[in-house]
C-alpha cells in the first residue's frame, strides 16, 4: 500500500464512512481524528477514488491535502504546464541581458590618480559611444583602449569586459620634471608666508632652518657654492623647503532675526465683483502689517461673471527671535569653512595638502563671526622670476 | 437454547486443545494482539462501529470489542484487520464466544 494520497473528511460518523469504503475494497495506510468530526486518511490512488466518491454520494466535505506518487506528478506537471515556456522565457531574458554592457567603470592608478578627475575620461567613454545598455558586439576593448590613449593624458588605458562590465584602467601621465640650466645663476625664494617645517638643500647654500619665519620674496637657498677657500661662484639653487602657512575664511550671521507672526485679529471684507467693477458690502479693518486671503464664490452661474469675493485679513506683528545658538555656529562654520576652501583655491599653491583645520568663533554686539583656518604644508621653494610673474 | 457451533463445551475443549485451533482457524472468533499498550492488532472483525481518539468499537461475530485509551488511530485498515495505535488503556474483549461461562 501506497501513501500517495491525504484526504480530510468531515462527517458526523467517519467510523460509518470507513465502513463504506471498506465494504468497496478500500484499505488506509492510516486514519486519525484531527477534530471532533474530522478525519484524516492516508491511503493509495484507488482507495482515495473509492473514499471520494462516497464522499461525493452521501454529500461529505472532503478534500485531498496532499497528492504523490505518479498521478500527483502528473497533476503536478499539469498545473506547470507552462514551466517550460517561462523557462524559456527566462533564459532568453537572461541572455539578453548578459549580451550587455550594463557598468562602466573607470579606475585610475599610478602617482597622479588622486589629482586626476574621472570627468575627462568618462567623457571621452561617452563621446565613443559606449553607454550602460550598448551590446558588447559593439564594443572593441582593444580599440576603445586606442581611442583612449590618444587623448594624451594617460601613459596607459587598458579596457576589458568583465561579464556585463567595462572596466577601463588608466595611469595618468606623470609630468616631466622642470628643466634647468645648471650653469645657469639663480636664487630660491619663499612663495608665501609661513614657518619653516623641513629644508633640504641639493644645490647652493640653504639660508633657513626649520621653525624660522619666512615671508613671501625671502631667499630661502641661495645659488652659490665654494670655488676655492675664499671664493664662491654662482650655480642654480635646488631643493625643497617645506612650510606650514594657514588659510583663513571668514563669515558672520546676526544672533536674532525679524519674525511676523500673526497678532490674532482678523477681519473679513466682501464685496460683489464682476471683470469690470467692485462694489463693496462689507468694508473690513485693515492694518498696518497684515495678510490677506481672498475666496471668491461665482452666483451668476456659468454666464454671467458676478462673483462675492471675501477677504480674510489677519494683523501681523513683527518679532525679534534670538536665533539658535548651535544651529547658528554650525551654519557660520560651513560658510567659514567654504570662504577658506575658495581662499586656499585661488591663493593657495600648487599641490599643497591641508594637515588640520579648525574654526574660532566671536561675538560682536548683534552678530557672531566665525574664522575658519586651514593649516596647510607646501613647498615654498620657488624662482624668483616665478614669484613675480605671479 | 441455541448453541454455537464454534465454540464446543468446556469439558470438551479442556480434553481436546486442538479444537481451539480449529475455532481459529474458521475465523469466526476476533483475534486481538497487542503489543505493549501501543498497538493492538484486531483481526476478523466485521465492521468498525464507532471511532474516536478516545474509544474504538468494532463489530465482530461474537460481539463487540472496545478499545479505551487516548490518541487513537487506525493503521493498516484492511477488510478484516487492522491496527489500532496510541494510548491504549483498557480494551473490552466479546464475551458472548466461547470463552464465556456456559449457559445452563
Amino acid at each position: 500500500m501506497n501513501r500517495d494520497y491525504t484526504i480530510q473528511a468531515t462527517c458526523l460518523m467517519p467510523a460509518r464512512l470507513i465502513h463504506r469504503a471498506l465494504e468497496q475494497g478500500a484499505c488506509f495506510e492510516s486514519i486519525r481524528l484531527s477534530g471532533k468530526r474530522r478525519m484524516v486518511a492516508v491511503c493509495d490512488a484507488q482507495s482515495a477514488r473509492i473514499l471520494l466518491s462516497l464522499c461525493e454520494r452521501y454529500s461529505v466535505p472532503a478534500k485531498v491535502l496532499r497528492r504523490g506518487g505518479r498521478s500527483g506528478m502528473l497533476a503536478f506537471l499539469r498545473e506547470r504546464r507552462t514551466l517550460p515556456l517561462g523557462i524559456a522565457v527566462f533564459l532568453m531574458l537572461c541572455a539578453a541581458f548578459l549580451s550587455r554592457i550594463w557598468w562602466v567603470d573607470v579606475a585610475l592608478s599610478g602617482e597622479n590618480a588622486q589629482s586626476e578627475g574621472l570627468a575627462m575620461l568618462r567623457s571621452a567613454i561617452h563621446d565613443a559611444g559606449i553607454a550602460p545598455g550598448i551590446g558588447k558586439r559593439g564594443i572593441d576593448p582593444g580599440l576603445l583602449a586606442q581611442r583612449l590613449t590618444a587623448l594624451g593624458r594617460y601613459s596607459y588605458v587598458g579596457a576589458r569586459i568583465q561579464g556585463v562590465r567595462l572596466l577601463v584602467e588608466a595611469v595618468p601621465e606623470v609630468s616631466a620634471p622642470a628643466v634647468y640650466d645648471v650653469d645657469a645663476a639663480r636664487d630660491l625664494v619663499a612663495g608665501m608666508d609661513g614657518i619653516v617645517v623641513w629644508a633640504v638643500a641639493r644645490a647652493g647654500q640653504l639660508c633657513v632652518k626649520p621653525g624660522d619665519a619666512v615671508r613671501r620674496g625671502q631667499v630661502l637657498i641661495r645659488g652659490e657654492e665654494l670655488a676655492t677657500k675664499d671664493e664662491t661662484r654662482p650655480i642654480a639653487a635646488l631643493g625643497e623647503v617645506v612650510v606650514r602657512a594657514w588659510v583663513t575664511g571668514r563669515a558672520s550671521l546676526p544672533l536674532s532675526r525679524t519674525e511676523r507672526r500673526p497678532t490674532g485679529r482678523v477681519s473679513f471684507a466682501t464685496s460683489l465683483t464682476t471683470p469690470w467693477q467692485k462694489w463693496p458690502i462689507v468694508e473690513g479693518d485693515a492694518f498696518d502689517q497684515q495678510t490677506e486671503d481672498a475666496k471668491r464664490l461665482p452666483i451668476g452661474g456659468l454666464f454671467i461673471p458676478v462673483e462675492i469675493e471675501r477677504v480674510v485679513r489677519r494683523e501681523m506683528a513683527s518679532a525679534t527671535v534670538a536665533a539658535d545658538r548651535t544651529a547658528l555656529e554650525a551654519r557660520l562654520a560651513a560658510l567659514a569653512f567654504a570662504d577658506a576652501a575658495m581662499r586656499l583655491c585661488l591663493n593657495g599653491p600648487e599641490g599643497c595638502g591641508i594637515t588640520d583645520s579648525w574654526v574660532n568663533y566671536e561675538q560682536t554686539p548683534g552678530a557672531m563671526r566665525a574664522i575658519a583656518i586651514y593649516e596647510i604644508q607646501s613647498n615654498a621653494a620657488v624662482e624668483r622670476e616665478v614669484l613675480q610673474g605671479g | 437454547m441455541k448453541k454455537h457451533w464454534g465454540t464446543p463445551p468446556r469439558h470438551i475443549r479442556a480434553e481436546s486443545p486442538a479444537l481451539e485451533w480449529a475455532r481459529d482457524m474458521t475465523g469466526r472468533c476476533a483475534r486481538a494482539t497487542a503489543i505493549g499498550n501501543r498497538s493492538l492488532l484486531v483481526e476478523n472483525h466485521t465492521a468498525i462501529a464507532d471511532f474516536s481518539d478516545a474509544c474504538v468499537r468494532l463489530d465482530t461475530r461474537t460481539g463487540p470489542l472496545c478499545v479505551f485509551g487516548s490518541g487513537l488511530s487506525l493503521r493498516d485498515v484492511r477488510p478484516g484487520a487492522l491496527i489500532i495505535r496510541g494510548s491504549i488503556h483498557r480494551v473490552e474483549l466479546p464475551c458472548k464466544g466461547g470463552d464465556a461461562p456456559d449457559e445452563p
